[in-house]
């Protein structure tokens, strides 16, 4: 007897959803695996019982950790609000598509780079130094310590805070504007009534992921950072393997810094796409601007384009004094950019699939109904986001010498840690789009009996060809700059171009150093530049 | 007299040119129809000033307002969805109505509660738009329409994200509110057979302009253009 359409339309809709479901897990178990590994292999590594020497240890960094994460959110969120409003008041601005991809660059941009770039513009012989100079003033900023760490934090994440905000605000109907222009809001009661509700929304979220990527950082913190007064878990923990080879006290830094991450964790699935990578224009909008929200707007967003392009132009602008005919035939050079590419190809292509598996996954078992497993499968990946790849990095190292492993088993490791940083951000450019595609291409191919390799090769990837190119070019820019498990394993192990950077910064050659980080950045940013224009039209 | 006048009005999109002529007697019940892309849409955009012409004048209520902003205009616009702010209550989301800084004076607040009257929700001012059904919060947004006194009301595809007879009651309500209080209200629909007892003129858009105009009998039967007849099909209002 023939099928009724509603029957074939269910066996194949459940086969479907199961194969999603078996490669979602799947990927969930070796992501939790790999995980577990790094955190079970730090914990029981050298933990000597001794709590009154432990508690010593800890309570310095995760104090300073917390302190200079708080303040760094504070600064960057009171920084970020002013410019994020002033480019929706300036809505119908020309630039404002411009200075949303410039604010994507430091989103990729290796930390180094980014420190590099500082110490030019604030350092004892930067710009500042000079111009203050050429005044007769004589005074040096001091970019050593807490202010050089907390400048640094806002120069990441206000651009990261100003996209999603932009995002959320892209997302408003245009019938609101139409409405607050019709009732004749002025910009405080637009701000007030329109503006601010949805700003409300995502703005916990957005905190607790700064704070959480503030009080993970530790480039930042190892080279700004002045001393013991203000060392953070993060850098404690490399210090405790790289110099004192410590692992008691590395293993509890790292219990301190999970738990404090666990507990931010909490508040970040109420965060938007978590880089605002598709932070688009949004609706129309139909207000009048008066003369002095105009002034305001525009003085704001100078001042916030300018706190994000200067540090850019700073790397120029030392890049281009190298020596770039002595560079471009360095071997060293040319094999770091192999190894760079080559991870970063791998681990783009890894955080790519494993986010679309996790994607399909979650979205399979909500339409089940399946409430914890879909709670699994969209808190893990997040998890992630504390597990800086220091951690995972420490884990692994330690993994590698209990087990008698080669050492050189690190390319593979540093691939899979970038995988793993780079997930949630894949996740956060997929998920939207796949599951618009899904609710609309699943029962029309269930209907067809469109399914497995033909489904995936003539529905899904076309349909999501650009969310995955998205995420790929984005993971593929953040590999390229990771430091975080090659520090450990040594420079002499593998060769990328983050620590070739470092290699030629510890042997003083800071013009070579600088023509490098010129170079990395821009493959990351092009590559950022690149993923934000495709996740634009996603 | 006519409330709404626009002579020469020219708008244009990447994909189509708009040139519209029309007149609107005051305190009239007007219908805008037409095929879907047809312009019906930005010329209520046009009148609310929430699009500038590129030439041509539009005149309301005697005065030439074609580059009044919005807020200045005698018009008061009621939306398909996302007539009210989802975080303020009913009482304050009518009150904006009045006062956008919601301060309102003791006679003002009067008004709010009668109006809350008139569109049969006096005891649900405290509540949240969430906490309202979807008949419920287009009642309110006319009752926020009747605090503002605007003597022009426009109208897009209010009711269309409501059932049968919701939508039929919405339209008596409408119905009544407007021998209540006259206004001169235009209204966008995709469909016309329910306004047909309701409405007294209707204008046809095709095609980026207005293609015809008349009493309400006249849209349908025999009278009807041949571009009206075909839009409606086999439907007969």
């Amino acid at each position: 007897m023939a099928k009724s359409a509603g029957q074939l339309s269910g066996t194949s809709q459940t086969a479907r959803s199961d194969t999603r479901q078996i490669a979602g897990v799947a990927t969930l178990i070796i992501l939790i695996c790999l995980a577990g590994a790094a955190l079970i292999s730090t914990l029981s590594a050298g933990w000597n019982g001794d709590w009154a020497n432990a508690l010593e240890a800890v309570r310095r960094p995760a104090f300073f950790t917390a302190w200079q994460a708080l303040l760094s959110t504070v600064l960057s969120l009171g920084f970020a609000i002013p410019v994020a409003l002033a480019l929706e008041h300036l809505h119908a601005f020309k630039g404002r598509q411009l200075i949303l991809s410039l604010f994507a660059i430091p989103l990729s941009l290796p930390a180094i780079i980014a420190v590099l770039a500082l110490l030019a513009l604030f350092g004892r012989s930067g710009w500042v130094s000079q111009i203050s100079a050429t005044m007769g003033l004589n005074w040096k900023p001091d970019i050593y310590g807490l202010s050089g760490i907390l400048i640094a934090h806002v120069f990441f994440n206000m651009p990261l805070a100003v996209r999603m905000l932009a995002q959320r605000f892209a997302t408003l109907s245009p019938e609101q504007f139409k409405l607050g222009e019709s009732l004749g809001f002025n910009t405080y009661e637009r701000t007030r009534l329109i503006l601010w509700p949805a700003m409300r929304t995502v703005l916990p979220g957005i905190a607790s992921l700064i704070f959480l990527l503030c009080a993970g950082s530790y480039t930042i913190i190892l080279v700004l950072g002045g001393g013991p007064a203000t060392t953070t878990l993060q850098a404690a923990i490399y210090q405790a393997l790289s110099f004192d080879f410590d692992l008691a006290k590395a293993s509890l830094l790292t219990v301190v810094q999970l738990a404090m991450t666990l507990l931010f964790l909490t508040f970040l699935p109420r965060s938007p796409s978590i880089v605002g990578l598709n932070a688009h224009q949004g609706a129309r909008r139909f207000h009048q601007l008066n003369g002095q929200t105009f002034v305001l707007s525009t003085a704001t967003l100078v001042l916030g384009t300018a706190f994000v392009a200067l540090p850019l132009l700073a790397i120029i602008m030392s890049g281009i004094s190298a020596n770039h005919a002595k560079l471009i035939v360095d071997p060293q050079l040319w094999q770091a950019v192999l190894t760079s590419t080559i991870i970063g190809l791998l681990s783009a292509l890894l955080a790519t699939m494993a986010a679309y598996a996790l994607c399909a996954a979650s979205y399979s078992t909500e339409q089940k109904h399946f409430t914890r497993m879909t709670g699994i499968l969209n808190a893990t990946p997040l998890a992630l986001l504390g597990l800086p790849s220091l951690l995972l990095g420490v884990g692994w190292f330690l993994f590698v010498l209990k087990t008698g492993l080669p050492l050189t088993i690190a390319p593979l490791l540093i691939v899979l840690a970038n995988t793993m940083m780079a997930l949630p951000f894949g996740i956060s450019i997929i998920k939207p789009r796949l599951f618009e595609s899904f609710k609309v291409s699943d029962r029309l191919c269930a209907n067809l009996r469109l399914k497995g390799w033909a489904r995936l090769r003539l529905i899904d990837v076309p349909q999501m060809r650009g969310a995955l190119a998205t995420s790929f070019l984005f993971a593929f820019a953040l590999s390229l700059g990771d430091l975080g498990v090659i520090t450990l394993f040594g420079t002499d192990t593998i060769l990328t171009l983050p620590s070739l950077i470092l290699q030629k910064m510890g042997s003083y050659r800071t013009n070579d150093a600088a023509g490098l980080a010129l170079y990395l950045a821009l493959y990351t940013g092009l590559l950022t530049l690149l993923s934000t224009r495709i996740g634009r039209h996603v | 007299m006519y409330e709404v006048e626009m002579s020469g009005v020219a708008f244009a999109f990447p994909e189509m040119a708009m040139n519209f002529d029309l007149s609107v007697n005051k305190g009239s019940l007007s219908i805008i129809t037409g095929p879907s892309g047809s312009g019906k849409s930005t010329l209520l955009n046009l009148i609310a000033g929430f699009e500038t012409p590129a030439s041509g004048k539009i005149i309301l209520t005697g005065e030439d307002m074609t580059h009044t902003p919005p807020s200045t205009r005698p018009v008061a616009m009621l939306f398909q969805d996302h007539n009210l702010f989802d975080h303020l209550s009913v009482w304050a989301n009518i009150g904006l109505g009045i006062r956008p800084s919601l301060k309102l004076t003791k006679g003002e607040s009067e008004r709010v509660r009668d109006a809350l009257a008139r569109v049969g929700l006096a005891d649900k001012g405290g509540r949240l738009p969430s906490e309202l059904s979807g008949g419920e919060r287009q009642r309110a947004g006319f009752a926020r329409v009747l605090v503002q006194h605007r003597p022009i009301l426009l109208l897009d595809e209010p009711f269309a994200s409501l059932g049968p007879s919701l939508r039929q009651e919405m339209t008596a309500l409408l119905a009544q509110l407007h021998l209540q209080s006259p206004m001169t209200i235009l209204a966008v629909t995709h469909h016309p057979e329910e306004w047909m007892d309701v409405a007294d003129h209707f204008i046809f858009v095709d095609r980026g302009k207005v293609a015809s105009t008349g009493p309400m009998h006249e849209f349908a039967g025999t009278l009807a253009s041949p571009a009206i007849r075909a839009y409606l099909g086999n439907v007969r209002p």
